[in-house]
């Protein structure tokens, strides 16, 4: 796999590769479907905040909030790991049956939250803080609950098969030092393992984990329910719940990453290899990601003291092989060459950059003495917008029209390009400024309704509102494109 | 100190934007890449962000919320947090069973005063939140069942001060208030 | 009286105290039964009577601590109850737990004891040569305005011709209540939670009685400090389950390439 044409060919026609490029459209057009479903159930959370749709009920806002949150999360994590699948088929071979079983329990899973959010009213969040199902106050009934933790666990089994049996690919071809890329810091370069290789298998053993620990709640939460004098220790609840939900997120962005390793060099024209830099920011970033989740708890006066500068430490160190190795080097790579900016690459550049900027403002917050200034005010949701919508989305999105353009051989069209990037840049941006300054001046994040000690507040989410439509015009232009280039593909 | 932290923002996005800015129109001339001197610059980079990192958990750690000795407050106030009030007492705090009774949304305490919130909750995960007069986030802390966390925070300004929850706790987690008024 | 035989009849006549004062909190609906509330008194000022120490020194309760922080029980000479029985496990967890500068009180507010039967007293736990206990008696109005304000009562019984009355430690910091532990029986932990509050240290959260089955860290009273409990174990088990699947996934994997 040394040329750089080959890292980024779309896999030849063989029936293996048919069939996971089909598996693989199916989840791309469901994502399309999904997608802008979920981005308007957002658009209406800011404008109830922005004074507008008061009749709605405060419950009814906070079960979108549920579906909003789960959702996006859950659409970013599969997308993600489909497109993964994809581009990792051209080194390993991942089973195309788990990703039809992975694809079913999502179904599954939406459907059941569906239910629960839009019918039951369930509005716990995500993420949601034990006992807090348990004590709807009447909102919602308890089967709202239960389909919940079906979902939960629904979509957490088919994953997790699904993160295994990628991790077996990669073990079935490369030894775990080498999956790792061990062999580089003692200046071997054989076997060539691309940076794919070793983003995806620190990522999985990340989401493996991660995913351990929903299991682990699971088992304690029912235990408390179904069995008798089995108390749970809120704190310890709240930390796992904090590690499963700071592991997928990353792993997420990671993915994006990933994607940009991989897919990036064939429009500049230069290659990126794995070296000695890329082996030890990964492996870093391995180690640390394990205790970064615990800058959600810089506000539980009963954590130790010490796990709370831990926090701290490991936020602010992972930022360092994210920001000297893979943002510097995709600079590197675009500097001076010959690329071809197209919308892929356009996409992913930006992705890296609103990953940039989304990071800058992640360590901000992670710094304890900003925190107890910054905790659960709109702060929050302004960084991981950031990291999502301006990063993690883009660079997947990029990524796939890629492929499907590849696949359905539809040419771009450069008005259409810079309609997109234009109007997701502004809206997009716009949007996050909005969050921003509402963090800066204590707007709480999570509200309904903003009461008069914030009402400056409502005024930012009714300007969100404008950038949000901008926003969705480029996304919906976005969509249109990809998903006749999917079905061209499909018939093809 | 919140401005403060979006000035840091602004101006390391504003540097972001410009680096990846200049990088980009670069690919307008061609030149082939000096990795010897790409690496001298990531070096420099790396330092340089090192430092940044350094300097700021050097400013910031010692500033911990999380006061390791502390001399007797002039007021202990409990606040609990329930689905979906905030009460606010001296003395005795409210319990499930007399809560109609025995809450209070409201505290008077003295300028100046050095006074220690003990916080917990009754149900669910709340978020104890301290509002300025003027609209801003003094101070805040977690409630959690089966916990009491302690807040200490001196009132310098004398006005009403409000409590609002920070964690979300259900359909009404944006109506929970609690009043501070500090004369 | 043989030694053992006086010790019996204590500890029968203890039980037998133990369960009137049980039976008659049941029966009693008088507020005084009621244990003394930490929470209504919490940061109250205490007044600084003056007191007359076992070797009959007279001096203020602020006097005798010289600055430390204090920590005050009520006890009576005659106290054929849990006075006693208090003072012992006091004395127990004092020496578990990791020492403070703060001292320890042992007040009677029995009007009919002078300083020599509390010296007794003292010498009977082996505390009377000691600078960190403090064996005292003070005038009846004053010791009465000290209880009053720390929680304390007491009510004569004139069938048993004792005194009812709680057992509780008061916590006491620059002249204000800051914690009060009410019970007959001072464990380690209980006292070293207390010592931290008095001697200054701030404790930022403290978990609430009530059984939990995995709690995160608990207290050591033996060495001061928060450790980790099985709670925490639990924590660990993502990335110890994760590790050990890795390694077996990829040992699995190395089989199948050695068959290709």
């Amino acid at each position: 796999m040394a040329s750089v044409a080959s890292t980024v060919t779309v896999p030849a026609a063989d029936v293996y590769r048919t069939r996971l490029i089909r598996v693989t459209l199916v989840w791309v057009l469901t994502a399309l479907v999904l997608f802008p479903v979920l981005a308007i159930l957002g658009l209406l959370m800011r404008a109830q905040q922005g004074g507008y749709l008061q009749s709605t009920p405060p419950e009814v806002f906070y079960a979108i909030m549920t579906l909003h949150g789960l959702g996006m999360v859950g659409l970013w994590f599969v997308a993600g790991m489909a497109v993964i699948s994809v581009l990792l088929a051209n080194y390993v071979k991942p089973t195309t049956a788990v990703s039809w079983i992975a694809y079913g329990a999502t179904l599954a899973g939406v459907v059941l939250l569906l239910a629960a959010t839009l019918i039951g009213r369930l509005g716990v969040g995500w993420y949601f803080l034990y006992p807090l199902p348990f004590h709807s106050g009447g909102t919602w009934p308890p089967w709202a609950t239960a389909s919940l933790f079906a979902a939960l666990a629904i979509m957490g089994v088919g994953w997790t098969v699904w993160s295994a049996d990628l991790l077996f690919a990669i073990a079935r071809r490369y030894r775990l030092s080498h999956a790792l890329g061990w062999h580089y810091l003692s200046g071997a370069t054989t076997p060539d393992v691309p940076p794919i290789i070793i983003i995806s298998t620190v990522s999985f053993i990340g989401v493996l984990a991660g995913l351990v620990a929903a299991v682990v709640i699971l088992v304690l939460v029912a235990l408390e329910q179904f069995g008798s004098g089995f108390t749970n220790d809120a704190l310890l609840i709240k930390n796992l719940t904090f590690y499963f939900g700071h592991m997928v997120v990353n792993i997420t962005m990671y993915f994006g990453v990933a994607m940009v390793y991989e897919v990036l060099p064939a429009y500049t024209g230069r290659p990126w290899k794995t070296n000695t830099l890329v082996v030890l920011a990964w492996n870093l970033v391995l180690f640390l990601v394990m205790f970064a989740y615990l800058h959600h708890l810089y506000m539980d006066f009963a954590q130790p003291r010490w796990l709370q500068v831990t926090g701290q430490l490991s936020s602010y160190l992972i930022s360092v092989p994210a920001a000297v190795v893979t943002i510097f080097s995709t600079l590197v790579l675009i500097y001076g060459s010959t690329m071809r900016w197209r919308l892929p690459s356009v996409m992913l550049f930006l992705g890296v950059m609103g990953w940039a900027i989304g990071g800058v403002a992640a360590v901000i917050d992670s710094t304890v003495a900003v925190n107890t200034r910054f905790h659960n005010t709109l702060w929050v949701p302004a960084h991981f917008h950031t990291y999502f919508v301006m990063g993690v989305m883009l660079m997947i999105l990029g990524t796939v029209f890629h492929l499907v353009t590849d696949l359905s051989k539809v040419p771009e069209r450069s008005a259409l390009t810079k309609t997109i990037v234009g109007t997701v840049g502004l809206g997009g941006y716009g949007f996050l400024l909005m969050f921003y300054l509402a963090g800066v001046a204590s707007v709480p994040r999570r509200y309904a309704v903003y009461p008069a000690e914030v009402a400056v507040g409502t005024t930012f989410a009714k300007v969100s509102l404008i950038f949000i439509a901008v926003l969705l015009v480029g996304a919906l232009v976005y969509i249109w494109e990809t998903g006749r280039r999917c079905l061209k593909a499909f018939s093809s | 100190m919140p401005i403060t932290a979006f000035v840091v923002f602004v101006i390391s996005s504003a540097i972001i934007l410009l680096v990846f800015g200049v990088v980009a129109r670069s690919t307008n001339a061609h030149r082939d890449v000096n990795y010897a001197r790409a690496n001298r610059l990531r070096l420099l980079f790396f330092v340089s962000l090192g430092a940044i990192l350094l300097i700021f958990l050097a400013l910031t750690l010692p500033d911990l919320p999380y006061p390791v000795e502390a001399s007797a407050p002039e007021r202990i106030v409990l606040a609990t947090g329930k689905q979906y009030a905030w009460s606010l007492t001296e003395g005795t705090s409210p319990t499930l069973d007399n809560w109609d009774t025995a809450f209070s949304p409201t505290i008077n305490v003295p300028t100046g005063a050095v006074v220690e919130f003990r916080v917990t909750t009754l149900d669910v995960n709340h978020g104890f939140s301290l509002y300025g007069p003027d609209g801003h986030l003094k101070a805040q802390t977690q409630a959690m069942p089966g916990y009491v966390n302690r807040l200490r925070v001196v009132f310098d300004q004398p006005g009403t001060y409000t409590v609002l929850c920070l964690e979300f706790c259900g359909m009404a987690h944006h109506r929970m208030r609690g009043v501070v008024e500090v004369r | 009286m043989p030694q053992s035989l006086f010790i019996v009849k204590r500890m029968a006549a203890l039980l037998v105290a133990a369960c009137a004062i049980t039976s008659l909190r049941a029966q009693s609906a008088d507020p005084r039964d009621a244990p003394p509330n930490e929470e209504r008194l919490l940061n109250t000022t205490v007044p600084d009577i003056p007191l007359t120490t076992v070797s009959g020194a007279r001096a203020t309760l602020s006097q005798i601590a010289h600055g430390r922080p204090l920590l005050l029980a009520f006890v009576f000479t005659r106290c054929s109850g849990v006075c006693s029985p208090f003072l012992t496990s006091w004395r127990s967890a004092d020496r578990a737990i990791a020492h403070g500068r703060y001292l320890r009180l042992a007040l009677s507010f029995d009007p009919r004891d002078t300083s020599t039967d509390m010296f007794t007293l003292a010498r009977h736990h082996a505390l009377d040569d000691n600078d960190d206990w403090t064996f005292a008696v003070g005038d009846p109005s004053d010791v009465r305005r000290l209880a009053d304000a720390t929680g304390f009562w007491w009510a004569w019984d004139e069938t048993r011709q004792q005194f009812d009355h709680p057992a509780m430690l008061a916590g006491i910091r620059d002249g204000r209540l800051v914690r009060l532990l009410v019970g007959g029986s001072i464990t380690s932990a209980r006292l070293d939670e207390l010592v931290r509050e008095v001697s200054g240290e701030f404790v930022r959260s403290y978990p609430l009685p009530g059984r939990v089955s995995f709690r995160c860290v608990r207290y050591d009273p033996a060495t001061g400090r928060t450790t980790l409990d099985w709670g925490f174990a639990l924590l660990l088990i993502p990335i110890a389950a994760t590790g050990i699947g890795t390694l077996v996934m990829f040992a699995a994997g190395a089989r199948v390439r050695g068959k290709e």
